[in-house]
This record gives structure tokens, C-alpha cells and sequence, in this order.
């Protein structure tokens, strides 16, 4: 019935980094605890590529929940073991296979937090402490109590204080007295806003077996954008039934819930029980939590990238006995390990090996400079990154897919590289991949491939400009930077 | 001494109310449309709750779920998640 406490979950943080120095690195966060205790992370990464994606995943926000630092820790060491040993993993009854663990190491920059509250996980474990503490241990002054919740403490619709969310402050709720309060909440905006290419997240709590996705302040709609957390007109309308509705694009409905239920199928494959995935306002209206913060970022700035954020409600109760805790650490890893593989850009996947780092930060220029100006590169853009997980995942179980996908994109770089026109050859090889893919592949991704192999037609012929329809010049764009850069 | 309970209520508004009432809820065990949630209160607060006409049922004193104190050093940890 043993837990680790905050000095233990700070030694294995130190002693994974000391043992995988070339994988694993701490993480000093910039701002101490309220007790002035230092907090610590890992960033694990392998490989030469600079320019990547970033996850993060945060345990320990609500200190009784004490399975879950432990959890975020176990990840860290199956990943850099793994990546040393160049093999997989098994957690329970689910295997993650060699091709995932060094695809989520060399394409992905991963940012684990196992303990973001240590004040109070200390309060929980000491004796004299309180076990079902929640709250960091914020002294309120003039109030008579202690502590902030955490998860309400964020700038996400802060000032709305909705169902489970107080601004009472001696309650289990609070939500601070004013958004980012607390150093422990500033840590985390630190985190996202120095590494911008973050683009997955999940916050770990316990308990109930949920995968929970955005809006937990009221329930999504896709059809009027103007009902959103931005617009002032509705506040106080929120979090009641009928008359407002939180916006989202209805592909991020998508992608939030698809990607759910692949988190959802590979904690089942542990032992077999079966979480649920559902928005969070399927429970009870909150504001100012961490997943609704990190996934509201982009409409609040628009220059920042879009991160898919989840919460995870894990196991059956906050501090299992021994024999269950084993078994949750166990889920929650096949859960973030995941949600880790469905952050990889499949094109990163592919291009990984083929092209090394710096030609595919090259076709991430393209991509930015040159794609998104054009209505069929954006449309393009779009078909990779809402499929790009069922793709990921089809290349990786398959060998032969995975060729033809390599070939295709090593013939197109070619072209786009050489200023060379898009010829049969081209438009063939995309052709036999659609023809692939269409009979393993979801109805939604069938019926993009099918728009796809339309818009390769067009390209047939022409200069990539020609067929994206822009004007900007790659070659002139490239060469000037390749001289600038000699 | 506080003690796990299932807080019911009978209909929408007064479930949505449950939030404003400064109890301990478990926002993960909760649903809308079963408007149930499991929550930690102490004697006291299952009064005021049944009072407010909830159905509250008891399920566990809270020391029945407290496993904090015993704590692993991470060498012994790294051996049973090996």
C-alpha cells in the first residue's frame, strides 16, 4: 500500500535523467511551489531532429490523487528503457511496439510533470497531514483557509463560476483569487507558452475510468461561432441548459473523440476494463481547468498552434491498495503512451528516416510558406492533420503501405526540391496508395483519400506552384534562405 | 472525520444546484443525466444535504480509503513496476 512521496518522486526523476542522459533531461520549472519547494519534470527525446512536435502530460494536480505521479513516472521509464533497449513494451495485456516507442522518442519532444502540486502530496502523506487533501496549500490570507484547486485556477472563462467550480474560499473548488494565482498554474502556462510546438496535452486525475475532452464549461456546437468563451455577450449564460453552446469545429469534435477512444482501447487491452470517453461537461460545468486552457489557447491567440487536450480520470477510487495501484499505473501508461503515438505527424513518421532532420524541417517550410497559401494545399494540410493518427498507425502495421507512402513523398519532395514538373509517374504512385488504403481505412478518411486523388489529377503536368495555384516561388524562396544561411 | 456518500438528486436544477452547496464533489463520478455523484462530507453536511431533500447513502468512512502514509523509496518502486 506504499506510495512514493515528493522526495522519492524527485529521486526518480533525477535517476531516469541520470541514467538515459542522452533521452532524458530534467526539467527545472521556472517557479516554485507556495512552500517554496522546486518542481521538476523530464523531457525525453531521441534523435537529431530539430524541429518536432511536443506533448505534454501533468499528474499530481490534486494532491489525494496519488496513483498518478507515479504513472506519469512509469511512462518515463518504460520510454527511455525501451528507446536504450531498441525495444517495446508491454503494460498488462498492451504492447507498444519498437517502430512507436523510437517514432514517439525521435519525432516528438515529450514533457512529463509527474508531480505539479508537491505541497500538497506532502500534506497527504505526512503524518498529521490530511489524506483527501485536494488543494495546493495556498495560505488565503484574511479568509481563515488554505488552498487553491488547481484545475479551476486557469484563464479559461476564470471569472464564470459554473457547477463545480467555487469562489468560496474555503472550499474543495476554489478557484483562487484571481486566474493564475498560483505559481503551480503559472508552471504550466510556462510550459506551453515556451514550447509553442506543443500540440497534445492531458492532465491525469483520478478517479471514475473517464477520457474527458473539451468544453467543460457547456456543451460544444459547431454552427455559431460567435458562442464562444471569447464573447462577452453571453457571459453568465453559461453552463445552463439551452441557450448557449460552447463553439467547436466539428473536425476537432472528431479528432478530440476519435483519438479518446484510441486511448480508450489500449487501457482496455491492459486487463480489460473499458473507460469512458465523453466531452467534461457530460458530468458537471467547470472553468478554468488545464485541458479547457491548453485547447482554448488558439482561438485566444490565433498565432498560437492548436493543442488536442484531454483530461484522464483513472481507476476506481484516489489511493488504490497495492494490487489495484499496480494495475492503474499500468492503464495510465497504455493510456498517455497513446495519446503520445496519435501526437506523431505522420509525415514525420515516414520522413523520419528517409529525409533526416533538416529537409523535413525544409518540408515544414513548404508546408507553412507555401501550402498554407493556397486553398488546395491548405485543403491538403487538412486531410493530413485530422487523419493523421489513423494514417500514423496504418503505416505503422503495415510494411508495404508504409513503402509506398515513403515513395510517394520522396518522389513529390524530389520534384518540389528540383522545380520539376508532376508528371505520370506522380500521380501513379498516389493513385495505387488511395487504392491501398480505401478498403482498411475509416468512411471519413475514405472520403477525404477520394477529394485527395481528385486534387492530384490537377497536379499532373505542372510545377507544384501551378497545381497549388500560388505565386510564391519555392526554389527562389529556398535558395535565397540556403544562401542566406551559408 | 468525513465519510464517501452517492449524493441523488431528483431533478435537473437541483442536482445543478449541488455545486453551489461548498461540498466535496467528485466532479469525475458525476453524471448529468443520472444527476448522481459520489462526494466526501462529514455528518453534518449529510444532514444539511437530506435536509435539502438529496438521497445520500453512505459508503465508506474515509479512513477505509486513506493509504498515504506508507511510503516506497523509488529504488523499491522501480522494482515492483519492472
Amino acid at each position: 500500500m506504499a506510495y512514493l512521496d515528493t522526495a522519492g518522486i524527485n529521486t526518480g526523476i533525477n535517476a531516469i535523467a541520470a541514467a538515459h542522459p542522452g533521452l532524458a533531461q530534467v526539467v527545472i520549472l521556472p517557479e516554485k511551489s507556495v512552500k517554496n519547494k522546486t518542481i521538476r519534470g523530464l523531457r525525453l527525446r531521441a534523435g537529431s531532429a530539430v524541429s518536432r512536435r511536443g506533448a505534454l502530460i501533468v499528474g499530481g494536480v490534486h494532491a489525494r490523487e496519488l496513483v498518478n505521479p507515479e504513472a506519469v513516472l512509469n511512462l518515463a521509464v518504460k520510454l527511455t528503457d525501451s528507446y536504450a533497449a531498441s525495444t517495446g513494451f508491454n503494460v498488462g495485456g498492451k504492447t507498444f511496439t519498437w517502430n512507436q516507442v523510437k517514432l514517439t522518442m525521435e519525432t516528438l519532444d515529450v514533457f512529463l510533470l509527474p508531480l505539479a502540486n508537491p505541497d500538497g502530496r506532502e500534506h497527504v502523506q505526512k503524518p498529521g497531514g490530511y489524506p483527501m487533501w485536494r488543494k495546493n496549500r495556498a495560505n488565503l490570507a484574511g479568509t481563515g483557509c488554505i488552498g487553491v484547486d488547481l484545475n479551476r485556477n486557469l484563464d479559461f472563462l476564470w471569472f464564470e463560476v459554473l457547477g463545480a467550480t467555487s469562489d468560496v474560499p474555503c472550499d474543495d473548488t476554489f478557484h483562487g483569487p484571481a486566474s493564475f494565482s498560483e505559481p503551480e498554474t503559472r508552471n504550466i502556462k510556462w510550459l506551453l507558452d515556451s514550447h509553442p510546438h506543443i500540440r497534445c496535452f492531458a492532465d491525469v486525475h483520478s478517479y471514475s475510468e473517464l477520457i474527458l475532452y473539451p468544453w467543460g464549461d457547456d456543451d460544444a456546437q459547431s454552427a455559431d461561432s460567435s458562442q464562444s468563451f471569447l464573447n462577452p455577450v453571453w457571459n453568465g449564460l453559461r453552463g445552463t441548459a439551452g441557450g448557449y453552446a460552447e463553439h467547436m469545429f466539428s473536425k476537432d469534435v472528431t479528432r478530440h473523440h476519435k483519438t479518446g477512444e484510441a486511448i480508450r482501447d489500449a487501457i482496455a487491452a491492459v486487463r480489460g476494463r473499458s473507460y469512458t470517453v465523453e466531452p467534461s461537461i457530460d458530468l458537471y460545468p467547470t472553468t478554468g481547468t488545464h485541458m479547457d486552457y491548453s485547447y482554448s489557447r488558439h482561438l485566444a491567440r490565433p498565432d498560437l498552434g492548436k493543442v488536442y487536450a484531454f483530461t484522464f480520470e483513472t481507476g476506481r477510487e484516489f489511493q488504490p491498495a497495492e494490487a489495484e495501484k499496480l494495475e492503474v499505473i499500468k492503464e495510465a501508461t497504455a493510456g498517455m503512451m497513446q495519446l503520445l503515438v496519435h501526437c506523431i505527424c505522420a509525415i514525420d513518421l515516414i520522413g523520419v528516416d528517409l529525409f533526416g532532420a533538416q529537409r523535413l524541417d525544409d518540408m515544414r517550410r513548404f508546408r507553412d510558406e507555401v501550402m498554407t497559401k493556397s486553398v488546395v494545399g491548405r485543403s491538403l494540410i487538412e486531410v493530413l492533420d485530422e487523419h493523421s493518427a489513423e494514417v500514423g498507425e496504418l503505416l505503422l502495421a503495415d510494411d508495404r503501405l508504409r513503402s509506398r507512402a515513403t515513395k510517394l513523398l520522396e518522389a513529390c519532395w524530389n520534384r518540389i526540391e528540383s522545380g520539376r514538373t508532376f508528371d505520370a509517374r506522380i500521380v501513379g504512385l498516389a493513385s495505387k496508395l488511395i487504392e491501398d488504403l480505401r478498403p482498411v481505412v475509416s468512411p471519413e478518411l475514405r472520403r477525404s483519400l477520394d477529394r485527395a486523388a481528385k486534387t492530384a489529377v490537377g497536379f499532373k503536368g505542372k510545377r507544384v506552384e501551378a497545381g497549388l495555384k500560388v505565386k510564391t516561388d519555392w526554389m527562389q524562396l529556398h535558395q535565397v534562405r540556403s544562401s542566406e544561411s551559408s | 472525520m468525513r465519510y464517501f456518500v452517492m449524493v441523488e438528486a431528483d431533478a435537473d436544477q437541483a442536482f445543478e444546484s449541488l455545486g453551489n452547496l461548498g461540498v466535496d464533489l467528485f466532479l469525475g463520478t458525476s453524471h448529468r443525466k443520472e444527476r448522481r455523484v459520489e462526494a466526501l462530507v462529514t455528518m453534518e453536511e449529510v444532514g444539511r444535504l437530506v435536509d435539502l431533500g438529496f438521497r445520500v447513502t453512505v459508503l465508506e468512512g474515509e479512513n477505509r480509503r486513506s493509504r498515504a502514509i506508507e511510503i516506497i523509496s523509488f529504488a523499491d518502486w522501480l522494482e515492483t513496476v519492472r
